[in-house]
């Protein structure tokens, strides 16, 4: 047992060496997202968690949007990073068990508000980088979402404690499903579809799409990198710390965009985006009040599955049926705006949040020896 | 001494849980058991002025003595 004193100084060398950290490692992501639409990825959507998980749920056939199928190698380059530098790194723990139905639903929510948005909040950053200005007023529905899910663990909203596993076969299982996933990419057998036309016809070749996938997993697992952890805490404890990553992208993504051509600053006539305000914002805002109900926006939940998360792994897993529910069930937006169905859906999941909140904030969390009743 | 088992809670909770133990006053330690919500709690007490004592062991101890 290691054990040791410190008495604490706000050190600002060392909190500047932290946020040039994160800054260079949002710099990289950035480049990288930015680059892949360069190397063949749609515009503006070199990397959308959200999106890419709606194209592996049509790649396995699970709705049939003939545009969006494609079991993108970019996701298990993340999963397998994540879970490659954990193990290196020994944070490969195996835990879980924390209300797994119903984080399983909260991520179906999340992609339906990410699909009537049309993209994850890293999407979101790589759009504004593009000058989608659509992008910039779901970052503010974005941070309202934040706030929201805030408000609700400040209220004494949990879905509870993981237990750690003794048995770690389960941690291995959402490697072995995205190993699995590369091999149905490479091997193409009949009952998997790739489309042939659409943003799913955009594709990166296949080893520069695990590579960079890779890479963006090992940096986001050693950075905590968060997209709604950031503004979190800022909102929440005025730390700035990691928000500078969420900077560090915009900037590499703006500065690359521009470079290669595929800056587009308006409203209007952007790459897989509509101009319904009202909807691109309550779209995000959807997305950070699950994130912060869930413990991290999608990009995280993907590198938490990895390093053996079981809750995060349900998390990843109601995603990927999100993205089969909101073309199944016509709540996807699209360029041509979002449909009634995408309005009602948000209002659903905004009401049956509501409740959940309500009914979880049970004040069970903490145990404390001098107090003998369970919680506050 | 209060004991702040937030072992097994999703980020922010641990720092959040951290954050109002504090506010309340008192000593205090807080038992933590991933390497996210230590570095999110040692962040908030270097902000913070906050004195710590840390011990590391399967579980990760913070102690808080005003």
């Amino acid at each position: 047992m290691k054990k040791y004193i410190i008495y604490s100084e706000k050190n600002n060398k060392e909190r500047c060496g932290l946020m040039k950290k994160l800054l260079s490692i949002g710099i990289i992501v950035g480049f990288i997202g930015a680059i892949l639409t360069k190397l063949g990825n749609p515009v503006n959507m070199g990397f959308c968690i959200a999106c890419f998980l709606r194209d592996i749920a049509g790649g396995l056939n699970m709705h049939q949007a003939g545009i969006v199928q494609y079991l993108r190698p970019e996701v298990a380059g993340l999963v397998l990073g994540a879970f490659i530098i954990a193990l290196v790194k020994n944070e490969f723990k195996v835990e879980g068990g924390s209300a797994p139905l119903l984080r399983f639903f909260i991520a179906i929510f999340m992609m339906v508000g990410a699909m009537v948005f049309l993209g994850c909040p890293l999407r979101m950053v790589l759009r504004i980088a593009g000058g989608d200005l659509n992008a910039i007023v779901g970052l503010f529905g974005f941070i309202f979402g934040i706030y929201l899910g805030l408000k609700a663990l400040k209220g004494g909203f949990t879905l509870g404690k993981a237990t750690k596993q003794e048995n770690k076969t389960s941690g291995y299982i959402m490697p072995a499903f995205f190993v699995m996933l590369l091999i149905f990419v490479v091997v193409k057998p009949e009952f998997i579809n790739f489309s042939s036309e659409g943003p799913g016809s955009f594709t990166a070749p296949i080893l520069v799409a695990l590579g960079t996938g890779l890479i963006v997993g090992i940096l986001a697992q050693r950075s905590r990198l968060c997209m709604a952890g950031g503004i979190r805490d800022v909102l929440m404890i005025k730390d700035f710390h990691m928000v500078s990553g969420f900077i560090g992208i915009l900037v590499a993504a703006l500065i690359t965009n521009i470079a290669i051509g595929k800056f587009n600053l308006g409203f209007a006539e952007q790459n897989v985006a509509h101009t319904e305000h009202i909807w691109n914002f309550l779209g995000l805002a959807l997305v950070g009040f699950c994130a912060i109900l869930l413990g991290g926006c999608p990009l995280r939940q993907l590198i938490l599955a990895g390093q053996g998360n079981l809750d995060a792994a349900t998390t990843v897993l109601g995603l990927i049926v999100g993205g089969a529910v909101v073309h199944n069930f016509g709540t996807a937006a699209s360029p041509a705006g979002v449909p009634t169905n995408g309005k009602i859906g948000v209002v659903i999941c905004f009401i049956i949040l509501a409740v959940i909140v309500f009914t979880h904030s049970k004040k069970i969390i903490v145990r404390r020896d001098k107090d003998v009743s369970i919680g506050r | 001494m209060f004991q702040l088992d937030v072992r097994g809670l999703d980020c922010p909770q641990p720092l959040l849980e951290f954050k109002n133990q504090y506010e309340a006053g008192g000593n205090f330690m807080a038992l933590i058991d991933s390497e996210v919500a230590k570095e999110n709690i040692l962040r908030f007490c270097k902000n913070n002025k906050i004195k710590y004592t840390i011990e590391e062991g399967e579980d990760i101890i913070i102690k808080v003595e005003c």
